[in-house]
């Protein structure tokens, strides 16, 4: 069994899928009930959303977890 | 149970004026000095603040010791007076590492408080005849814990007192003591039942 140790860093692409549906923080913050300053810390990488959150942002988006967070550094996927 | 809380809330912080107007009068106006010359508008008024004083004090006794005795109550209540916003998930989180932070940090100040509070030094100078080898400064370390204050309570030899709340007063080192001994016990079972409440 491989041993997975160390910190990973995700990334994700919720401002430019936000910025793609031309919503506001507010807006975003509003579909999956959390505050504004949530979207922000997320949308900054200082906050990573419990799974539950990341499955109802993929949900609003209506595309897979794995699309909208990532642990490398790259460009969303269009 | 909700509305009761309220109602005792509201009453507490509402009657509050109240009970500091019958203190100051009481203060500069000594009740047996007015009572017997003033109208009857005064007294009423000074009766029916003296019984608010009172009922005052008694739901502010209960209200206290159902903060410590009821978990509901004291969450509603004290959420508000410790500001804990707990609006989503991040919020929780946050909420979380300042309760852990402030938990670390009292523990550390609650200590600290309990080893002063125990330990005493003195450092005093002897006369010369008693100077040991030309030394006449000597510093002594004492240890003492007591449960109770030892007060000299003036008792007034011509009324006899069947209750004096000095009598049970807890000493700073017991009080210090009994903080942190719930503050460790409140953390660990609430911690133990979050961390084995999905395990069965």
């Amino acid at each position: 069994m491989p041993r997975i140790a160390g910190k990973l860093t995700i990334h994700n692409c919720i401002q430019e899928l936000r910025n793609k549906t031309n919503l506001t923080q507010q807006d975003l913050a509003d579909a999956v009930s959390v505050t504004r300053a949530t979207i922000i810390a997320i949308e900054k990488g200082s906050y990573n959303p419990s799974l539950e959150l990341a499955f109802r942002l993929a949900k609003f988006f209506q595309t897979g977890v794995e699309t909208i967070f990532f642990e490398k550094e790259m460009h969303c996927r269009e | 149970m909700n509305k009761v809380i309220r109602f005792i809330q509201n009453y507490l912080i509402l009657g509050l004026p109240f009970v500091v107007v019958c203190m100051v009068w009481e203060t500069i106006y000594p009740e047996i000095e007015f009572v017997e010359s003033s109208s009857m508008f005064t007294k009423f008024l000074w009766e029916t603040l003296a019984c608010n004083l009172m009922l005052w004090f008694i739901v502010l006794i209960l209200f206290l010791f159902s903060l410590v005795v009821l978990p509901s109550i004291r969450e509603k209540t004290l959420r508000r007076l410790a500001n804990l916003k707990e609006r989503d998930e991040r919020e929780q989180y946050i909420t979380g590492k300042a309760s852990r932070a402030a938990y670390i940090a009292t523990l550390s100040l609650m200590l600290f408080f309990l080893f002063f509070s125990m330990f005493t030094l003195n450092i005093y100078s002897v006369p010369k005849e008693q100077a040991i080898a030309g030394h006449r400064h000597r510093a002594t370390i004492n240890f003492g814990f007591s449960l109770h204050n030892n007060f000299a309570i003036k008792k007034i030899p011509e009324e006899k007192i069947l209750f004096d709340s000095k009598d049970i007063s807890l000493s700073n080192p017991a009080m210090i003591l009994i903080l942190l001994s719930w503050q460790l016990l409140v953390f660990n079972f609430t911690a133990r039942k979050e961390q084995y409440k999905d395990i069965d």
